[in-house]
């Protein structure tokens, strides 16, 4: 036994180098022990199926389990290395309680919405499901049915979701869980930039002098990154951090200006350092001049809540969220000079001295500043807002798409970038940053997917949280979750998600590898092939595009998303669900399934089965007859190409550690905007924001706004939600692993002493959590890795047995319609 | 103080050597020749994998330091490094 | 299976929805989606200081004791006092690997990489809880074997 361990080391150690080298071993060179055949594993590359960070992984198999997992040392992301989640990714795809078939509510032999969860087979699963679709289509039309999925899709699975949701029932009732975490980043982006995603990338770390972080903790939710960031301010003595957060937590180890501020000040703290930089006439006025358009965009624009609620009623420009004027540098510097030191420090509890040193890294055209944030400023009520105004003083200063000088966006989920923001698979969007209310762009891609002309609704469908607004409303009567369990991640659990799932009028598919939260509250539940059980494809914060293959084959029944997706359009006739006119002006399309006219094409099936790497497996492709992800890459990438969005060929992606897109004659692009290092932009223009007609990005003029809710006399506390470094999300793989389980099995409420001592409850006391509109049980932290000041309590999300989005509120941002998971008013009791 | 006792351990790590072109035989060989050290995918474009089982860390850096000394080496760069530690499964 | 439970529950409206049989286990056990039991106690940190198997080579050891009040910031790591190359023939902890005195390009520093430095981001405790559910990850030497005895 110590010889075989031995030996796997050894084996393995030679291969990393050889691979690392760009040697190769001969068949007969790899026979590093006596008996190879035995300890010979296949060691392979695949993207880490966590965060949004990207890093990439070598997987070893053998026996047609995944034995080993490593950083991958030839990653330009990670560099060999992994965070504790990483490393133990191993492990995800083996807990016990992996579900291996469909599950159907059954009373009497039939399906029974009280009935219980009894195993039936894909054919009894798809029937009853193909049923309650066409119902609902038949009563209510494409509005009657919805999808939610994640930017933890793949990228083809993602875009056969959106095509058979869009083109193949005529629903945009399809978002997927990144509205959670990313909407208002996308919209900060469109009103800013007019494009999606970040200019720079993540060489970024190594050449920026300062660091500025936003809100977000990149200590324990971006682990490898923070490496980087880390790596170069222990490198570089003249480096600094600043660290803002409505809580003291592990990125302010490194921090040189710590900053805790009061919840929604964030807004008040921008505009006072585009003040600062307007008073000490630090603004780069030839950039700003040749680059920059000012607006005033609108104020008092509501919270996103039910239409009914007294705020909304309020808000004098609730319809009009997004809308702005034209402005001047004048009026701006005019707009800002209210937020001077004394009135934003006052505001924001932040000390003037703070505040003077984060403004003068921005002011100093000396310092190169890459400014980094995720959910602090996206799950905010004003989130758009917030993501504009760091763009405002980047513009300002023109450090912006050179290397060092990055406002940069970093991503929750592995492909919310590749996924759900490039696909476009949110109820408002195409493929390649288009949009379905745009005519031009329904028609181009009607073009693409060689669809009849007129066919593509032009409504914008439900987002995240409507959709469960509309189930409780009884207008979604069938929907389907895949890749995600939003029963535990959805705001508001009580009043809005659990009442819409179990809505007698609903059926409820949901799509998981293991029984989850939402899986509970569902209907049907289908057994999914996860991360290496099938292939892949993700794309991450920094524009990089990555592949795998399919490595194991999934337990049981089991079947990957893409799969369930694809043959399930089997059971659609276009007569069923395509308008009688349209089909008697294109009567080819007559009598076909949904299959054929999306998947069968001519395009998705073009490439034979003798395409696939014949050392990998791939079921979907063997079962459909063609290679089915490769079609599928192919018609996508045509949406994007000659478009700024250019991506490179399928293949080429296996052979690389991903490419940045636009990838332009095999080339990728690190630096937009920037003449030189962005093919997209005109010789001369030096920069162009050519997202914008006139190649111009925009500044807006936006103000402080209050949050949706605040504590009071009753609600004394602000609840902050979020994740651990140990658990990705929900917690549904990593609870799985016991070393991760182990490391930290519960969640707790995170206060601050003071506050435990006046309620009269200890460290590890039994207390509530009560909002206005639920309560969780959970016991009291005082001395952990967070460190809340007075009058704030954090609690993370990721366990199942303390649901704190029965507590949550489902405010949102009006503009992206993305809920705040950091702001709402709480109290603690003894329990 | 937390004091874990040190068991059984080997460390197992391995490099890879970059030489000049012309000397890569005399390399190769002078190279074979140390203790603990396993050649692999030798290339003669210059360079090859050296797979090393030393006692401790110590060693490593000794074979490093000596390898770089051989005429004709250009650079050694570690790639991979675990200890086993000897430690049984339950 | 599990009896039915209907509590008030917390809700501004009135909507009709069916309270589901929810047999099936998931990581909540018996409890139903509207209801929840007692937080279990705090787990305490295993701090008995014996070395832990890992699952295969590459793993990061987990901490086999406990780590309150380390202070690992930009003045201190306390982590580095015992486990740094030039502490641990005085502290007899292991020393960290070789690979952490490597840059992002491979080359070799004179003392550990900061890419390396906050060492939690990697090696994390393990407290007494007991796993809510098993994990069938077999690691090489089990699955030779039984690749063996077959």
């Amino acid at each position: 036994m110590k010889t075989t361990r031995r030996d796997f080391i050894k084996q393995n150690a030679v291969a990393t180098a050889v691979a690392a080298a760009g040697l190769s071993l001969p068949a007969s060179a790899s026979n590093l022990v006596t008996d190879s055949s035995k300890t010979k594993l296949k060691w392979s590359k695949a993207a880490c199926r966590f965060c949004g960070t990207g890093c990439s992984v070598n997987v070893a198999t053998k026996a047609g389990r995944v034995v080993a997992t490593h950083g991958d040392i030839n990653s330009p992301v990670n560099k060999g290395l992994n965070c504790v989640k990483g490393y133990f990714l191993s492990k995800i795809m083996y807990g016990k309680d992996r579900l291996t078939q469909p599950l159907l509510r059954k009373k009497d032999g039939k399906y029974d919405k009280n009935g219980e969860f009894t195993a039936v087979s894909w054919d009894e699963a798809f029937d009853i499901m193909a049923e309650k679709f066409k119902a609902a289509l038949k009563a209510k039309g494409p509005r009657g049915v919805g999808m939610f999925g994640s930017g933890q899709w793949t990228v083809w699975e993602g875009y056969a979701a959106a095509k058979l949701m869009k083109a193949g029932f005529l629903s945009n009732n399809i978002d997927p869980n990144a509205r959670h975490c990313m909407a208002s980043a996308v919209g900060g982006f469109m009103r800013t930039f007019g494009i999606d995603e970040p200019m720079g990338c993540y060489d970024d770390f190594e050449h920026a002098d300062a660091f500025v972080l936003w809100g977000s903790n990149m200590a324990e939710m971006h682990p490898i990154l923070w490496t980087r960031l880390t790596d170069r301010r222990l490198s570089a003595p003249h480096v600094k951090v600043a660290v803002l957060s409505t809580y003291q937590h592990r990125s302010f180890d490194l921090a040189d200006i710590p900053m805790v501020f009061t919840p929604q000040t964030d807004m008040a703290i921008l505009n006072y350092i585009a003040n600062y930089i307007i008073q000490n006439k630090q603004v780069n006025k030839n950039f700003v001049n040749k680059h920059v358009n000012f607006r005033m965009g609108n104020a008092d624009i509501g919270y996103g809540l039910r239409p009914e609620h007294p705020l909304e009623k309020k808000a004098v420009n609730n319809k009009k969220a997004g809308g702005s004027k034209p402005s001047s540098f004048d009026e701006f510097a005019k707009f800002v000079s209210k937020y001077d030191a004394d009135t934003v420090s006052e505001l924001s509890g932040v000390s003037k001295q703070s505040l003077k040193k984060l403004a003068e890294i921005y002011a100093d055209p000396k310092i190169k500043v890459m400014s980094l944030w995720t959910m602090g400023v996206n799950q905010h009520t004003r989130g758009v807002w917030v993501n504009n105004m760091i763009y405002n003083i980047h513009l300002l200063t023109g450090k912006i798409s050179t290397p060092g000088n990055s406002p940069f966006s970093l991503t929750g989920q592995p492909s919310a970038c590749g996924t759900a923001r490039e696909v476009g698979t949110f109820s408002h969007r195409l493929p390649a940053d288009m949009v379905v209310k745009n005519p031009a762009h329904r028609k181009f891609a009607e073009k693409k997917w060689k669809l009849p002309e007129g066919l593509l609704p032009g409504w914008v469908g439900a987002h995240a949280v409507l959709q469960n607004r509309h189930l409780r409303d009884s207008k979604i009567n069938a929907y389907w979750v895949q890749v995600n369990n939003n029963v535990q991640a959805a705001p508001n659990m009580n009043e809005e998600t659990l009442p819409g799932y179990r809505n007698p009028d609903n059926f409820i598919v949901v799509s998981d590898a293991y029984p989850t939260v939402t899986t509970q509250a569902a209907d049907l539940i289908l057994p999914t092939a996860m991360w290496v059980e099938k292939e892949g494809a993700y794309g991450n914060a920094e524009r990089r595009t990555q592949f795998w293959y399919q490595m194991v084959n999934a337990p049981g029944e089991s079947k990957s998303d893409l799969w369930q997706l694809v043959e399930f359009s089997k059971r659609f006739k276009t007569d069923e669900v395509w308008p009688k006119k349209i089909l008697d002006k294109n009567p080819e399309y007559r009598g076909k399934t949904l299959y054929q006219v999306l998947f069968t094409n001519g395009q998705v099936d073009k490439y034979p089965l003798k395409d696939l790497n014949p050392d990998f497996e791939n079921h979907e492709s063997k079962h459909f007859g063609f290679y089915l992800q490769k079609g599928l890459f192919e018609e996508y990438a045509k949406f994007g190409r000659g478009k700024a969005h250019d991506l490179a060929d399928f293949d080429t992606y296996h052979a690389t550690r991903g490419l940045r897109w636009p990838v332009v004659n095999g080339k990728e692009t690190l630096w937009r905007f920037k003449e030189g290092t962005d093919p997209y932009v005109k010789k001369g223009k030096g920069f162009e924001f050519y997202g914008k007609k006139d190649g111009k990005a925009v500044i807006f003029a936006l103000p402080y706004e209050p949050a949706a809710e605040s504590p009071d006399k009753e609600y004394d506390l602000w609840l902050s939600t979020g994740r651990v470094l140990e658990h990705w999300h929900s917690g549904s793989m990593t609870q799985r692993v016991p070393e991760l389980y182990r490391a930290f099995p519960d969640a707790v409420v995170f206060m601050h002493p003071d506050d435990a001592r006046k309620r009269g409850v200890r460290r590890g006391d039994e207390v509530k959590v009560i909002s206005r509109r639920g309560e969780i049980l959970t016991r009291v932290e005082t001395r952990g890795r967070n460190k809340p000041p007075t009058g704030l309590v954090y609690v993370p999300w990721f366990d199942a047995s303390q649901l704190i989005n029965k507590v949550t509120l489902d405010a949102t941002d009006p503009i992206s319609k993305e809920a705040d998971f950091k702001k709402c008013a709480v109290k603690v009791v003894k329990a | 103080m937390h004091m874990a006792l040190e068991t059984n351990q080997v460390h197992i790590s391995s490099l890879v050597v970059h030489c000049l072109p012309d000397k890569y035989k005399q390399v190769l060989a002078s190279v074979k020749k140390m203790d603990q050290v396993e050649i692999h995918a030798p290339d003669p474009a210059g360079k090859f994998v050296a797979l090393l089982e030393t006692e401790n860390e110590q060693g490593i850096l000794a074979v490093i330091d000596q390898i770089q000394t051989v005429n004709g080496v250009l650079n050694t760069t570690m790639v991979y490094h675990e200890i086993d530690d000897g430690i049984e499964g339950e | 299976m599990k009896k039915l439970i209907i509590t008030t529950l917390v809700m501004a409206f009135t909507v009709s929805w069916v309270q589901a049989q929810e047999n099936i286990a998931t990581l909540r056990g018996d409890t139903s989606l509207n209801q929840q039991g007692t937080p279990p106690v705090m787990p305490k940190v295993d701090n008995e200081d014996i070395k832990r198997k890992r699952n295969y080579p590459m793993q990061p050891p987990t901490i086999p004791h406990k780590i309150d009040n380390y202070q690992v910031d930009l003045k201190t790591n306390k982590c580095l006092s015992c486990h740094s190359r030039k502490l641990t023939e005085e502290s007899r902890a292991p020393m960290i690997s070789v690979t952490h005195y490597m840059d992002r390009e491979g080359n070799f520093l004179a003392d550990v990489s900061p890419r390396r430095y906050f060492c939690s981001q990697c090696h994390v405790i393990q407290t007494d809880a007991k796993p809510l559910v098993g994990n069938e990850f077999i690691d090489i030497d089990d699955l030779l074997n039984i690749e063996q005895s077959q």
